[in-house]
């Protein structure tokens, strides 16, 4: 499966759709279809996670890490401050999460139980325990107190020992450090260190013997509850913000013409003309409604006719009524329709066929970098018995048909004379997909701003969570 | 901010159909949606129909001026939901009133204030509200009064919106659409781009004439 795309070049008329570096901008609609392909896959933002323990740097001649690297015993006699055994993890905590968060379970306290849970950086002494030295942090068993730096802790919890779960965590949203046992939180301090940190554990006195959870087993504490209920309080804020009002009605009939949905929008306005009072637009910045509704019925018609899967018929509609959009036959539109032709094919069989009209037609895009992929993907189709339980099923699906009448569409409202430059690129999205664009976006730069920590806005859970 | 970044984001169909059709079920506009299901192929997902049914008939009883009939159709539909929330009861039965005053009907409305209405009275927050609903008995012209507010289309509808989420909380869905969510985000993360970093968001200027 071909993933990331390189971006294309196609020859292109005034009368497409041009950004101002020339490129066809149509090709969001290319991405769609890739967006498709990725569609099964998890949306993890590619961060590798924690899972053992570090036998590499660890302070060796101290400890023994077993040969599962879940579980670290002090063997040595201490006798000073510079011979603690400490051990990180394999990876950094991956930073582009809500939370991140690991537990120990203390199998053996030893003689003086001075066992430490903590993150530290990658640079950290090794022989040290966590929060003995600066851009460190760790809680120590022994007496409770939480150590970030200086050579002084401060009381902050429970002492811990034999049979006890404890817990250390990174919460990027409020930027603390927080640290549990047996399930309830102890505490919490804000997080000054920068960078990348390693969740890390560390024993210190004769037959001290700790066991590690990077997550394969359960946890004693329930972190899922905790980002829950952290996400609720951020909900909450979000959910005091007033709504204007109508905002709703504006969106989804914008949204009803920019797509042509004719009747759909007639029963709407039905539905709508006792119960809202008329939007009052401020003129400058108003979106033409007029120009929405612009070519209407064509679009409607063409988008009928992509959706019955009649491209032919629509390549004939769009040669009589809109020549301007079929001209270059290299086009990212004419690309979908001629793709669409050939999935027609296959989907009724005529295999041949299909592979007669993909050799005429498809053919010269294969030279075409952004075009490439696709037209593999598509040709794959023929290799299966059963496309439709291949990995490139969806092309066989209707939202296929979709996304290539809304190109089309897209195309015609392209054609308006009306659409002054600067718009050039309105007609592309709907307001509504613009707002969800520029909210991901908007988020993604929130991020960033933020060391690049933290969750990113995911419409996923928008959509299953609404409360 | 790179604004190309805003040109490679992708947004999914799918997402974007099943949040304008959760907004149609919310509102009620069943005929719309299942227009829309049709025209797109989004499948509606699986809703209380009854549920959507009753809230529609209230909705409209009260755009409609018939305040008193959308009570008794909240109550059947949920017995105790007015009870449990006595500023949205409080609110219809003024509605009531404000019909029977423009019904030109002052008896009535006085008989009806005294009964129902003025029990309110002893709770501080509604006292306000209370004289203000009241005070229209003054006026022969109750447009013309400083309260006209009452009287309007606006105010009926956004009873008729804290009926319709109270309804939804109530029978256990939820009573804000994923589209006000997504308008509410937008609308904090704009601030804080703002606010915190001093950056204005100028590309997306076609956006304000909406929010």
């Amino acid at each position: 499966m071909n993933s990331s795309p390189p971006p294309a070049n196609s020859a292109n008329g005034d009368t497409t759709n041009n950004g101002e570096n020339g490129q066809d901008l149509n090709l969001n609609f290319l991405d769609k279809i890739r967006l498709s392909a990725k569609r099964d896959a998890k949306e993890d933002e590619g961060e590798e996670l924690p899972t053992e323990l570090n036998t590499i740097n660890s302070a060796g001649g101290f400890l023994v890490v077993s040969p599962d690297k879940l579980s670290v015993k002090y063997t040595n006699t201490n006798l000073h401050g510079h011979d603690v055994g400490v051990v990180q993890a394999n990876k950094p905590a991956p930073i582009k999460c809500l939370t991140y968060y690991f537990e120990i379970f203390v199998k053996d306290s030893g003689i003086k139980g001075q066992i430490a849970i903590g993150f530290t950086k990658e640079s950290f002494k090794m022989r040290r325990q966590p929060g003995w030295e600066v851009n460190s942090c760790g809680y120590h068993g022994d007496d409770g107190y939480l150590y970030r730096g200086q050579g002084k802790g401060e009381p902050f919890g429970p002492k811990f020992t034999k049979d006890d779960a404890v817990g250390g965590g990174i919460n990027y949203a409020s930027q603390e450090f927080f640290f549990t046992k047996n399930g309830t939180i102890v505490g919490k301090i804000p997080k000054d260190i920068r960078g990348h940190l390693f969740p890390t554990v560390a024993v210190h006195s004769q037959n001290e013997e700790v066991l590690v959870n990077f997550g394969k087993k359960k946890f004693a504490f329930d972190i899922k509850g905790y980002e829950a209920s952290e996400r609720n309080k951020q909900q909450l804020a979000i959910e005091k913000i007033s709504i204007p009002p109508n905002i709703g009605y504006g969106l989804v009939k914008t949204y009803l013409l920019h797509y042509g949905y004719e009747e759909t929008l007639d029963a709407f306005n039905l539905a709508t003309k006792n119960t809202v009072p008329p939007i009052h637009i401020d003129q400058e910045n108003a979106i033409d409604e007029d120009d929405s509704s612009y070519a209407l019925k064509q679009r409607k018609n063409l988008r009928q006719l992509v959706r019955n899967g009649e491209i032919d018929t629509a390549l004939a509609e769009l040669q009589k009524l809109y020549p301007q959009i079929v001209q270059d036959d290299k086009s990212v539109v004419c690309f979908l329709l001629h793709c669409q032709k050939f999935i027609e094919l296959v989907r009724v069989g005529k295999l041949e066929e299909g592979v007669n009209y993909g050799r005429l037609e498809l053919a010269k895009f294969v030279g075409l970098t952004g075009f490439q992929d696709i037209v593999e993907d598509c040709f794959a189709l023929l290799a299966y018995e059963k496309p439709e339980e291949s990995s490139v099923w969806y092309f066989l699906e209707d939202s296929q048909r979709e996304l290539v009448a809304d190109a089309v569409n897209a195309a015609i409202l392209s054609t308006n004379p009306n659409k002054k430059d600067v718009q050039r690129s309105c007609h592309l999205q709907s307001h509504l997909e613009k707002l969800l664009r520029q909210l991901t976006v908007c988020c993604l730069e929130r991020r960033s701003l933020n060391g690049d920590q933290g969750e990113t806005f995911r419409l996923r859970h928008v959509l299953n969570n609404n409360r | 901010m790179d604004p190309r970044q805003f040109e490679h984001t992708v947004v999914a169909d799918n997402d974007i159909h099943s949040i304008v059709m959760s907004y149609l079920l919310h509102n009620c506009f069943n005929e719309t949606a299942d227009s829309l299901a049709s025209s797109t192929g989004v499948k509606q997902p699986a809703i209380d129909r009854d549920n959507m049914e009753r809230r529609k008939q209230i909705i409209h009883f009260i755009l409609e001026r018939k305040a008193l009939k959308a009570f008794e159709l909240t109550e059947q539909l949920a017995q105790d939901l007015l009870e449990k929330n006595k500023d949205l009861q409080f609110d219809l039965l003024c509605l009531h009133f404000v019909e029977l005053i423009c019904a030109g009907n002052c008896t009535e409305a006085l008989k009806f204030g005294k009964t129902r209405l003025a029990p309110f009275g002893k709770v501080k927050k509604y006292v306000e509200k209370l004289e203000d609903v009241m005070a229209l008995l003054a006026y022969e012209d109750p447009e013309k009064s400083p309260m006209f507010h009452l009287l309007s289309s606006e105010y009926r509808q956004q009873v008729a919106d804290n009926l319709n989420r109270t309804i939804l909380e109530h029978t256990n869905h939820p009573s804000y659409t994923p589209m006000e969510r997504i308008i509410q985000q937008v609308t904090v993360v704009r601030q804080y781009l703002t606010e915190e970093n001093g950056k204005v968001i100028v590309v997306f200027q076609y956006f304000y004439s909406y929010i």
